[in-house]
């Protein structure tokens, strides 16, 4: 099973260092969790293993060879906030830009990534409502949008910018499920998150961060009152 | 009535006239969505600023001035790239500082010039009156090719300044396609120039885009709308200006901006009058997240801020 890796990771913008010497693992068919305080570099991680942040330090490995976007399928759930949801766009507008790379740089959609897409927006929930604008849907639906459009990447990692913020009671389990039948179908999953009752029920491993990395490894390791106190800075407010 | 419409079409200057501003109308408005949903009509701003010292110093120097605009064009939009390239850091102030500066500049080196003061009304408010056949051509063919390219990169355009992150890690080499976007936008300035102006180009350029986005919100309709209205106000304005004698690129670049200014109150979904009877229905329409995040932070996260 093929591993993200991150060997010696520092981003910068500007003065600001924003992560620094980041070295971790990432292995498919599990959940990580990156965990830590606002500003921790959190979406930061999450935007350089993307490959938005490109002028970065240290290197980014899949499966032992250097990460190349173009052949290993990655999906990205951004923050509801970070959305602009007045775009003229429709939900299955939204949805099909997961196919964007499979159906080449000027291609147009097939009918198949079309049936791909009616069928996630199926699943989550959100049948027939595929013409709609985004901004007509509550914020619930609007984070499955994002899901279905995962969905439809068969990605190999899965990238979740705070998932859980906000969310319903169905939309939440929805996206638990789905994280774990992502984890369960092979692919790598991390998620970026400061819910730490999310964090217990849903991650295989964590990563604190706090610009660096505090501490990392499976779950039942690294969830301890001392490390969450060194990743929060005595921020923690509860834990069961 | 008649008269108003079919006289200007007898005189020769004025066909030309027509053709140029259709041409331009139809990049102008295409570009000008791109430009206003990826939110770089400051930018777009700026390189109009830098290109005026470039068009200055062709004139003078005798070459045309498109190829003055286009090298300080194309060298501004790889500087803004470059430094917009960590998209965090906020260049606002320096891209306004450098640009007003840049402007100075123009204005500096004309008002060394005698005599060559007359030509500056002509620099930055255009003077489509006067295009010439070979001008036509010339713009058909850069915009043709701004058109077309457009129109191949849209999607991937499209979802870049949606998501830019989606498209980053899709694969997409989002920088050097921001930079290929910066660029249509300088071509598509420096091919409006001599019809539109230095400084109205932007009213073609963004108030039809920026009035097409209220009107609609599916992306084919937008574009549609937006490339209707800067040729519509670009026809609008050229009759005004022929029948009263004012200014083509003024009448041209207010049309737009009634155009806009009347789309934010009558827009069916989101004009201001629509708006109102929505609320008075209490049909809050979107943004239902807002309230679900404030509920999160109520029904307690793990952490404290």
């Amino acid at each position: 099973m093929p591993t993200l890796e991150l060997h010696d990771v520092s981003v910068r913008y500007g003065q600001l260092l924003a992560l620094e010497h980041v070295s971790v693992q990432m292995p498919s068919g599990a959940v990580t969790g990156l965990i830590g305080p606002n500003g921790s570099g959190k979406s930061t991680l999450i935007k350089t293993i993307a490959g938005e942040i490109t002028t970065h330090d240290g290197e980014l490995t899949w499966d032992g060879q250097p990460l190349d976007r173009r052949r290993t399928r990655i999906a990205y759930v951004p923050q509801a906030r970070g959305v602009d949801w007045d775009f003229p766009l429709s939900a299955l507008d939204v949805v099909l830009m997961g196919r964007s790379r499979a159906a080449g740089w000027f291609g147009r959609y097939s009918d198949a990534d079309r049936a791909a897409a009616l069928a996630a927006l199926d699943r989550l929930g959100c049948s027939g409502a595929a013409g709609r604008h985004i901004s007509q849907f509550s914020g619930g639906q609007q984070q499955r949008l994002f899901l279905a459009r995962a969905l439809v990447q068969e990605p190999e990692i899965v990238l979740l910018d705070e998932p859980m913020t906000g969310l319903d009671v169905t939309t939440r389990q929805i996206t638990h499920d789905l994280v774990l039948e992502f984890a369960a179908g092979g692919a790598a999953v991390i998620i970026a998150t400061h819910d730490l009752e999310e964090v217990r029920s849903l991650c295989d491993r964590l990563v604190c961060l706090n610009r660096r990395v505090v501490a990392h490894g499976p779950t039942e390791a690294v969830f301890t009152p001392e490390i969450l106190r060194a990743t929060f800075g005595g921020q923690v407010a509860v834990f069961a | 009535m008649l008269d108003f419409l079919t006289e200007p079409w007898t005189y020769p200057f004025m066909q030309r006239a027509f053709i140029e501003i259709a041409i331009i109308g139809i990049a102008t408005g295409l570009v000008g969505c791109l430009v206003v949903l990826r939110g770089l009509a400051f930018i777009g701003d700026a390189l109009i600023h830098a290109v005026f010292p470039g068009v200055v110093l062709a004139t003078i120097l005798g070459y045309d001035i498109m190829l003055g605009a286009f090298i300080f064009g194309g060298a501004t939009a790889l500087g803004i790239g470059l430094a917009t390239r960590n998209q965090r850091v906020g260049h606002d102030a320096a891209i306004g500082v450098i640009f007003a500066a840049f402007f100075a500049l123009g204005i500096v080196i004309i008002s060394a010039r005698r005599g060559f003061a007359g030509e500056v009304s002509a620099l930055l408010f255009g003077n489509i009156l006067a295009i010439s056949e070979r001008d036509i051509l010339i713009t058909a063919v850069l915009a043709a090719g701004v058109v077309l390219t457009t129109l191949a990169f849209l999607r991937v355009f499209v979802l870049i300044a949606f998501d830019r992150t989606l498209a980053a890690s899709s694969g997409y080499p989002v920088f050097r396609l921001e930079l290929l976007l910066l660029l249509l936008v300088t071509v598509t300035v420096v091919f409006s120039l001599q019809a539109i102006g230095n400084l109205l180009v932007l009213s073609l350029l963004v108030t039809p885009a920026a009035a097409a986005r209220v009107l609609s919100d599916r992306l084919h309709r937008m574009l549609l709308l937006s490339v209707l209205i800067a040729v519509g106000s670009g026809f609008v304005g050229l009759y005004v200006s022929f029948h009263y004698d004012l200014s083509a690129s003024g009448a041209i670049a207010l049309t737009t901006t009634a155009i806009f200014l009347l789309s934010l109150v009558f827009a069916p979904r989101h004009g201001y009058i629509s708006q109102r009877l929505q609320a008075r229905r209490g049909e809050h329409h979107a943004h239902h997240f807002h309230e679900t995040h404030e509920q999160s932070q109520v029904e307690g996260l793990g952490t404290r801020d």
